[in-house]
């Protein structure tokens, strides 16, 4: 908590922005990356196709899921190795 | 515990920072060594990200520092010049020391390391291991994956924590 009221405190102070409007940001930056992760998730998920998924959030994140979800898959394969 | 420890590994930074984050460096126990190249150690123990006595105190932790030049011509000679020093060194001690194995959370050193023939294991794959041998039950190794989203400084997207989280399930049931 104290982290999170010094951010607010110093983006404020450097931004010249109220803190309230910081606070209406982050929000809406904290919606659109939550939003960003349902989407991915429903894409590595088969939920989504993949021009579907780059159309909703931009081919940089969808090739970065992908990359993630490869390694995780060998991360995987290789804990679970007896 | 499974028999045996896990052979030797080198470790980049990345692995070292987030198991300290959420408190789990303790599951590096389960490797025979822990190599950490100067470099390493510099952006590790040196940045105050992770304490030098909780990393000694795990026993299997050897701190190796390398001569610069060494470092230069492996890099020249395998076109890894990109790499950061910390990233760069660890391949470069897993050649030194014959290990194939490289603690790595770096996407882009996951792929050097591949193409050098070397196993990149990342902060995942550890807790998944350390429950595979019995050292954390499915629920902690659970509750480890959660925070290593949750609050330590490794990037990955939720799905693929739930995904992770979904396939140690279905492996731990009967």
């Amino acid at each position: 908590m104290e982290t999170t009221l010094t951010y607010l405190e110093v983006l404020s102070r450097e931004s010249k922005k109220p803190e309230v409007e910081i606070m209406a940001m982050a929000l809406r930056a904290g919606l659109r990356q939550l939003w960003r992760e349902r989407t991915l998730g429903r894409y590595l998920r088969g939920e989504l196709s993949r021009d579907e998924a780059v159309e909703l959030v931009g081919i940089d994140w969808v090739e970065l899921a992908e990359r993630q979800y490869d390694a995780a898959k060998e991360d995987l394969k290789w804990g679970l190795e007896q | 515990m499974g028999a045996g420890a896990v052979g030797p590994v080198v470790a980049d930074s990345g692995p070292l920072i987030h198991l300290a984050e959420v408190g789990l460096l303790g599951l590096l126990r389960m490797f025979e060594a822990v190599h950490a190249p100067g470099a390493v150690w510099s952006e590790t123990v040196g940045k105050g990200l992770v304490n030098e006595a909780d990393l000694m105190g795990l026993g299997n932790v050897c701190r190796r520092d390398l001569r610069r030049e060494d470092v230069r011509e492996y890099a020249h000679e395998d076109g890894l010049e990109a790499l950061h020093d910390g990233e760069l060194e660890s391949l470069c001690l897993c050649r030194m020391l014959g290990v194939f194995t490289l603690l790595t959370d770096d996407l882009a050193v996951r792929k050097a390391a591949k193409r050098l023939g070397i196993t990149p294991v990342g902060s995942l794959g550890v807790v998944v291991r350390a429950h595979k041998r019995g050292a954390i039950s499915v629920k902690e190794a659970e509750n480890a994956i959660v925070q290593l989203y949750d609050l330590s400084s490794l990037f990955v997207t939720r799905a693929i924590v739930d995904l992770v989280i979904d396939e140690l399930r279905k492996s731990s049931s009967p």
